[in-house]
């Protein structure tokens, strides 16, 4: 090859754009082809991807709580909550999920953001938060830490049983 | 007309070798990981909605291996180019706004598993990009020179051959 190569004429911008959306059509076209399965069942949505949204660390719950836009409920057992929970927390025994729904949506609104405490599994993460959306609430995050990080930021932490004036709303 | 000097030719040559076979690497690399890896790193940009991250974690690898294969190859190297400038900018636009609002991210997941040294979030990678945006515009201005499968097509359909 020497200093003259063959003289080639460069695509035409038309032609070049028109290549553009051809490579892009193509692109899409292998991309369905290829992930039809999934897209058809709609389980193309990484399982992990969405629960890593709930997720919600204990700084960002001190502003949330401290502009009193959240509510906490208090998934552990009675012992610990009663041993010491975040003030306003409110206890919740998911074996009777039904019934404690029940009551708490009574006067619970529906806009609030609840801030899930002690359901720390994925997949757990996953079917609670389907079924606080079928009930209304929107906005379910877990907290991703423990009541000593909620103190150690200087979170309010109370201890005993304190449910009873919400409990009584409810009714 | 002008006629292509060979260091030119040659340099375009390096060019889409670059480029292309950047791209091939990335496109496969990210499409043997798990589909969740380039997911959950275009949701850390915290731009976009978990379902339109899974789209475009379905889409963008096969899009960055068909327009770095045409690039490679010089076959629709032109378009190829366009598309790989069009997602260089992207990819830049993304990376600048996850700077600007002091976002965290250690991996940027651009390069997928094989090139993950070239994976840098903050403004290194955006001058990284930069650099492969301007490599990207010298084909999409000159296109992809004589040493490509369009040039052979071209000289072979020329009358008398080889002109």
């Amino acid at each position: 090859m020497n200093d003259t190569d063959r003289v080639v004429d460069r695509t035409p911008w038309r032609i070049a754009v028109a290549q553009a959306l051809a490579i892009c059509g193509v692109a899409a076209a292998v991309a369905v082809g290829v992930n039809w399965t999934e897209l058809r069942t709609g389980n193309f949505v990484p399982l992990e991807s969405s629960l890593e949204r709930v997720g919600i660390e204990v700084s960002s719950l001190l502003k949330e709580y401290g502009r009193g836009r959240a509510v906490v409920i208090d998934t552990r057992s009675r012992a610990d909550y009663e041993h010491g929970h975040i003030a306003g927390a409110i206890h919740f025994d998911l074996a009777q999920f039904p019934r404690q729904m029940n009551q708490l949506s009574r006067w619970l609104p529906r806009q609030q953001h609840l801030v899930v405490i002690g359901i720390d599994h994925p997949l757990q993460r996953f079917s609670y938060q389907k079924m606080w959306h079928s009930l209304g609430y929107s906005q379910v995050s877990f907290l991703d830490g423990t009541i000593e990080q909620w103190s150690n930021v200087d979170g309010p932490v109370v201890s005993g049983w304190d449910m009873g004036p919400l409990l009584e709303a409810g009714r | 007309m002008r006629v292509p000097r060979t260091s030119w030719t040659a340099t375009l040559l390096m060019i889409r070798l670059a480029l292309g076979g950047m791209f091939i690497t990335v496109g496969l690399s990210k499409l043997m990981s798990p589909p969740d890896a380039f997911s959950r790193a275009i949701l850390s940009y915290d731009l976009v909605s978990p379902m339109a991250a899974s789209l475009a974690a379905l889409y963008l690898p096969w899009l960055e291996l068909a327009a770095g294969l045409c690039v490679l190859v010089g076959w629709s190297g032109r378009g190829g180019a366009i598309v790989l400038s069009s997602l260089i900018a992207l990819f830049t636009v993304v990376k600048l706004s996850s700077v600007v609002r002091g976002l965290t991210i250690s991996e940027c997941g651009c390069y997928g598993s094989e090139l993950a040294w070239l994976d840098l979030a903050d403004w290194r990678g955006i001058l990284l990009n930069l650099l492969w945006l301007v490599l990207c515009f010298v084909l999409v201005v000159t296109d992809v020179g004589p040493w490509s499968i369009r040039a052979s097509i071209l000289a072979r359909n020329s009358y008398p051959p080889g002109k």
